[in-house]
């Protein structure tokens, strides 16, 4: 295998890893969140309170608005954007191994927008100061590992237009 | 039709066009969209490119980072981490030990774990083939009739997308502006049904022809007792969920989160568990490449939902409907023939981002307007109820699409697991459950308060 497709699997792989990582601290965050709700109904008994944690929802949105444009390039490399193989099962195999390697240049060419795109909403949020509604973060400083990962997404997708067989399992 | 509404509608054929053509489907639609923005600006000038284009600078993050949606990769996660923990395993075994030994009774079993494995992973291909890979050796080993044995693995497949979590019901909800958990009530009772109708076709079926579905031998009592021990667990796992989202106990984030820190904990910490981090990071990749392919579904169906409204075609049709002096129940069952039609090939997700924003401005037309009150509507209930009694009937034909001929979904995952088992074999097995689903959709669409009952009692 070259060392670029190497490379860029591997990326992809930790990149989809981090995505979980992310996940799994919502996943924390949310069970302390929910365990101070199940304490406040205990302690209002005794006429305390325990408080849940302030702007969970803004944690959450951020850290899941990040932990899924991680996923995007492995999911790529997985070819698991859905399409219908409902009429190209009658072309032949040359013929449809064109038709992926067309979809899957394309498919990059959309990251690349996406990426690009993104970049501009990036700097526009920056530039207008645009916080997170309650815990007052500014959303930027998110969306910069996005645009990174949508760039990887448009690497992969071009990798696997022009090496159909670098898609796999294994980093 | 005026000049934009005819772009609309070539639009349309462009986007069926492309996802025949094995365009993945997100990308079809976006594709449609951008082209048919950058025309429509050249046939009606102040609908102008450039504005509509700068929407993408934002409209990704705003739909990854919608608190709303977030669920979406975390009943995904719980989903994957139950199947590596083996929770499918352990229902299966378990349900089998207690039911087994009836005439049928594994079938039954499977149609069981199948509804509640396909209740925390929401997917009914990745419930048909997670249940093959249990079920059909034990039904294979017991002489189960080839025909029975895929039948029923395919059929029970379906359950996946109703009961909830339902990650479909959520995209529902989202694209009609209904409440999630309003969706999820109203899914109980009719995922239920789906339940009790396959195991009376199984009954059926037995009874007419017993040699197809011979009985098992007794466990030995051991293992009968251990397989009973480790289902506890699972059903309390299970059942939580199914109750708590579906009488409104949890929200739908912290419900999924929740189950997924719940999961993951018993397939560590248990006794005999395999879950280790190989596991976990198999079930991270697995979220990853669901949750991707979702999300940029959900953004181009939100890009291609701009440019239609852009058009006028939606409401332009909605008009339509409502003046063509057609009974709204005849429109309700073309709309649900159309999608059982593209649910033979098209994925469900897709299927409902694409095709429910121009049935639902239809529906409502036809309701009476915007304003219709139970009172004066055509389907006798208001537009809230009309979203939550349509949702559920598209959802349960997009199952019923899954196992039609000559391409239903589920079906060809079957046969994945059985090669030597001829299609014909597998549809002739389905198609008693076919059958049934037929009823169910008769009586869903019949008796409404199936569907609004728990809602409505909830809501009070």
């Amino acid at each position: 295998m070259f060392p670029m497709i190497r490379l860029v699997r591997s990326l992809c792989w930790w990149c989809a890893i981090l995505g979980g990582v992310l996940l799994g601290l919502v996943v924390l965050v949310t069970v302390i969140n929910v365990g101070g709700f199940v304490l406040n109904a205990f302690a209002r008994l005794f006429d305390r309170t325990v408080p849940g944690l302030p702007g969970y929802e803004d944690a959450v949105s951020m850290l899941v608005g990040l932990g899924a444009l991680l996923m995007l390039p492995w999911c790529q490399l997985q070819r698991g954007h859905v399409s219908v193989d409902l009429f190209t099962t009658l072309l032949s195999e040359h013929a449809l191994g064109w038709l992926t390697r067309i979809t899957d240049a394309i498919m990059g060419c959309l990251a690349a927008f996406l990426a690009a795109m993104l970049v501009e909403g990036m700097l526009s949020y920056r530039a207008d100061g645009i916080r997170t509604p309650v815990l007052e973060w500014p959303i930027w400083p998110f969306m910069v590992p996005g645009v990174l990962a949508l760039t990887l997404w448009a690497v992969a997708a071009f990798m696997l237009a022009i090496e159909p067989n670098s898609d796999g399992d294994a980093p | 039709m005026n000049e934009r509404e005819l772009v609309g509608a070539g639009a349309v054929a462009v986007l069926f066009l492309l996802i025949m053509l094995r365009v993945p489907v997100a990308l079809a639609m976006i594709g449609t969209s951008v082209g048919g923005a950058y025309v429509l600006s050249e046939v009606a000038p102040f609908l102008r490119f450039g504005p509509y284009l700068s929407q993408f600078t934002t409209a990704f993050w705003n739909i990854v980072s919608n608190y709303d949606l977030s669920v979406v990769p975390l009943f995904i996660l719980m989903g994957f981490l139950a199947s590596e923990a083996r929770l499918s395993h352990d229902l299966f075994h378990g349900l089998n030990a207690l039911v087994g030994r009836l005439r049928g009774g594994v079938a039954i079993a499977t149609i069981a774990a199948c509804a509640g494995f396909g209740a925390v992973s929401g997917s009914s291909l990745a419930t048909a083939s997670t249940m093959a890979k249990i079920s059909l050796p034990e039904l294979r080993r017991l002489r189960y009739q080839e025909g029975l044995a895929t039948g029923v693995l395919a059929a029970g497949g379906t359950l996946g997308i109703l009961i909830p979590p339902s990650v479909a019901l959520v995209i529902y909800a989202i694209v009609v502006e209904a409440s999630i958990i309003e969706m999820f009530q109203a899914a109980v009772l009719p995922g239920l049904l789906a339940v009790i109708v396959f195991m009376i076709v199984v009954q059926v079926l037995v009874a007419r022809r017993p040699e197809i579905a011979p009985r098992a031998e007794p466990l030995p009592v051991e293992a009968q007792r251990r397989a009973v021990l480790r289902l506890i667990p699972v059903l309390a796992i299970f059942g939580a969920m199914i109750l708590g989202l579906g009488l409104g106990l949890f929200t739908p984030t912290p419900a999924a989160s929740v189950g997924a820190f719940i999961i993951a904990l018993y397939g560590l910490l248990a006794p005999g568990r395999t879950l280790r981090l190989t596991g976990m990071a198999s079930a991270v990749l697995a979220t990853a490449k669901t949750a991707g392919m979702i999300y940029l579904i959900l953004f181009a169906a939100d890009m291609l939902k701009g440019f239609f409204a852009r058009t006028g075609l939606p409401a332009t049709l909605s008009t339509m409907a409502g003046s063509s002096g057609l009974d709204p129940y005849t429109v309700i069952l073309i709309l649900l023939l159309v999608l059982i039609l593209l649910g033979c090939f098209m994925e469900s997700l897709s299927m409902i981002l694409v095709v429910v924003p121009f049935f639902w401005p239809i529906l409502v037309e036809l309701n009476g307007g915007d304003y219709a009150t139970a009172e004066t509507a055509a389907f006798g209930m208001d537009n809230e109820d009309l979203k939550i009694w349509f949702g559920i009937l598209a959802l349960v034909v997009v199952e019923l699409g899954l196992i039609t001929p000559p391409v239903g979904l589920n079906v060809f995952v079957i046969k994945s697991f059985a090669p030597q088992t001829s299609m014909g074999t597998i549809f002739r097995g389905v198609f008693p459950f076919f059958l049934g689903e037929v009823v169910r959709v008769g009586v869903l669409i019949l008796i409404p308060s199936l569907c609004l009952l728990l809602p409505t009692l909830l809501r009070s």
